[in-house]
C-alpha cells in the first residue's frame, strides 16, 4: 500500500531524507482520516500512558498540514496545543524559574524560534521543522543550546554550587569516576542512578559538566598523539585545567550523589 | 554549504539519533571536533529530556506559552495606529492601508507571510511571537463582534493576506516593495 503520509523533505547526508520514527508515521496514519475533533480530543490528552495519547510529533505534522487550509479554525487550535506543549517541554529546560529575568527571555527566545519556523513552513516548506516530527521534546531542547549561543551567556541551573569548596581534592578521581559511570551501577539501579547523576551533572558548572560528559563517552583528558582527539584539545584548555575541572566536577558529585555512591561502590 | 548550514545539518543529525548514548557522543564528537562542545552541551540537554520522558508520565496542566503582556499589546497598538502607522507605512513604502488592514484584523493570522510579521514585530518592537497573539485574539474580538451584531455575520471579513494584499491596488513600486517584505525570512 503506497504511504498517504508525504515524507520530510530534510536531505540526510548520506543521501536521501529523514524519515519519521515508525510508531509516528503509524500513528499519523491511523489518525489521518479521524474526524477534527477526534483528533483534538486525543491531542489533549496529557497522560502518556492512555492508549490514545498522541505524542507532540502527530500533532506538529496535523499543524503543519494546516498551511493549506483556506481558514485558521484547525490551525488555531492545534497551535495551541503545540506551544502548549512546547511550553511544558522548555519549563524544565529554563528549570521553571519565571522570576529569573535570564530564564525568562530564553524561554520567549526559544518559544520565539519554533514560531519562526513554523510561519516560515506556512510559507515554504521548512526542512529544519522536521526535527520536531522527529524528536519533538529533544528538538525543543536544541532551540536552548542554540539560544544561549546566541545569547552567549548561561542561565543558572536551579540548584546552585554555592557551598564552599573545603574538601580535599579526591586523589583517585579517575577511580571515584568509575564509581560514578552509570554503568558500573547493577543493572535494575541504572535508571534511577542515571536520573540522580545527570540531576547531579546538571548542576555543575557548563565548563564541568562538559569535561564529565566526555569522560563518560571515553574521550582522554589528554593525548601524547597529536592525531588523537583529547579534551583538553576539544575544549582549547590545557591538560591541567581539565584535570581540575574534572577533580572538581567529581568532589562535587559525589558530595550530591552521598552515600548512594560510597555505597554502590 | 555555508558554516551556518553545516551546523545545523550535524545538530539536525545529533538530535534524529534514535540512541542517545555515550558512544553516540563520542562518535559526533571524533567527526566534528569543531563541534565537541556545542554537541556535548546538546548531548546534556537530551541525556535529561529523555530520562523526563521515562519517570514523567502525566503532562502538568496546561499553561499560557508565554505572557502577552500589556506593554507588548501597547507597543503594538501604538506601531500600527496615528504616528505609528504613518511611520510604519512609509519605512515599508506601502500605503497606509495596508496597516491599517492589519490594525483592523482584516487579515486571518494564519496566512501572513514571516517576513510581514518579522518586520511589523521590529518595529513595535516585539517578537513574532508577540505579533501572532495580538493578530489571534484581534480576529477572534473581530469575529465575535460579527456575530453580535443585528446584521448576518460577515466572516469574509476576515480575508487570506493574498487576498487582502490583491485587494489594495498596489502600484508596481508598492508591490515591489511588498514582495521584499514578504520574502525576508526572518532569520536571526
Amino acid at each position: 500500500m503506497a504511504n498517504r503520509i508525504p515524507p520530510l523533505m530534510k536531505q540526510l547526508p548520506e543521501g536521501g531524507t529523514y524519515a519519521r520514527p515508525v510508531r509516528i508515521e503509524s500513528l499519523i496514519d491511523a489518525c489521518d482520516n479521524l474526524p477534527f475533533e477526534t483528533l483534538i480530543d486525543r491531542a489533549r490528552l496529557k497522560d502518556r500512558r492512555n492508549p490514545n495519547y498522541l505524542p507532540s510529533e502527530v500533532l506538529v505534522f496535523f499543524l503543519r498540514v494546516t498551511r493549506t487550509d483556506n481558514s485558521d479554525r484547525r490551525f488555531a487550535i492545534l497551535y495551541d496545543l503545540v506551544m502548549n506543549r512546547l511550553t511544558r517541554s522548555l519549563r524544565s529546560a529554563v528549570q521553571g524559574n519565571t522570576e529569573n529575568a535570564r530564564q525568562s527571555e530564553l524561554h520567549e527566545r526559544m518559544i520565539e524560534r519554533f514560531v519562526i519556523l513554523l510561519m516560515k513552513d506556512r510559507g515554504a516548506y521548512c526542512e529544519a521543522l522536521d526535527i520536531f516530527e522527529i524528536a519533538f521534546d529533544r528538538a525543543a531542547r536544541s532551540l536552548k543550546v542554540d539560544m544561549l549561543r546566541v545569547m552567549g551567556r548561561r542561565v543558572p541551573p536551579a540548584i546552585s554550587l554555592t557551598e564552599q569548596e573545603t574538601g580535599e581534592v579526591r586523589q583517585d578521581a579517575e577511580a571515584a569516576l568509575i564509581d560514578l559511570n552509570p554503568m558500573s551501577k547493577p543493572i535494575e539501579l541504572q535508571v534511577t542512578y542515571r536520573i540522580q547523576l545527570r540531576r547531579a551533572i546538571d548542576s555543575l558548572p557548563d565548563n564541568e559538566r562538559r569535561v564529565i560528559d566526555m569522560i563518560f563517552a571515553g574521550i582522554p583528558a589528554q593525548s601524547d598523539d597529536t592525531g588523537k582527539a583529547s579534551i583538553a584539545q576539544l575544549l582549547h584548555c590545557d591538560p591541567k585545567t581539565v584535570r581540575n575541572r574534572r577533580d572538581s566536577a567529581v568532589k562535587k558529585l559525589i558530595r550530591m550523589l552521598g552515600g548512594e555512591t560510597q555505597d554502590d561502590a | 554549504m555555508t558554516p551556518d548550514s553545516r551546523v545545523e545539518d550535524v545538530f539536525f543529525a545529533f538530535t534524529a539519533e534514535p540512541d542517545m548514548a555515550p558512544e553516540t557522543l563520542r562518535t559526533y564528537i571524533l567527526r566534528y571536533p569543531d563541534l565537541a562542545e556545542a554537541l556535548t552541551d546538546l548531548y546534556h540537554e537530551f541525556a535529561t529530556v529523555d530520562l523526563d520522558l521515562m519517570v514523567v508520565e502525566t503532562a502538568p496542566a496546561a499553561e499560557p506559552a508565554f505572557e502577552q503582556t500589556a506593554d507588548h499589546i501597547e507597543r503594538i497598538e501604538a506601531a500600527l495606529s496615528g504616528d505609528g502607522l504613518r511611520a510604519l507605512a512609509r519605512a515599508l513604502r506601502l500605503p497606509r492601508d495596508f496597516v491599517a488592514g492589519f490594525r483592523d484584523a482584516q487579515v486571518r493570522p494564519g496566512s501572513i507571510p514571516l517576513g510581514v510579521l518579522k518586520r511589523l514585530g521590529d518595529f513595535a518592537g516585539v517578537g513574532v511571537l508577540h505579533m501572532l497573539a495580538y493578530f489571534r485574539h484581534a480576529a477572534g474580538i473581530r469575529r465575535a463582534l460579527a456575530f453580535k451584531s443585528d446584521h448576518k455575520p460577515k466572516p469574509s471579513e476576515i480575508m487570506d493576506y493574498s487576498d487582502f494584499v490583491r485587494n489594495l491596488g498596489l502600484t508596481s513600486e508598492e508591490a515591489f516593495a511588498l514582495a521584499e517584505l514578504e520574502h525576508s525570512d526572518g532569520s536571526d
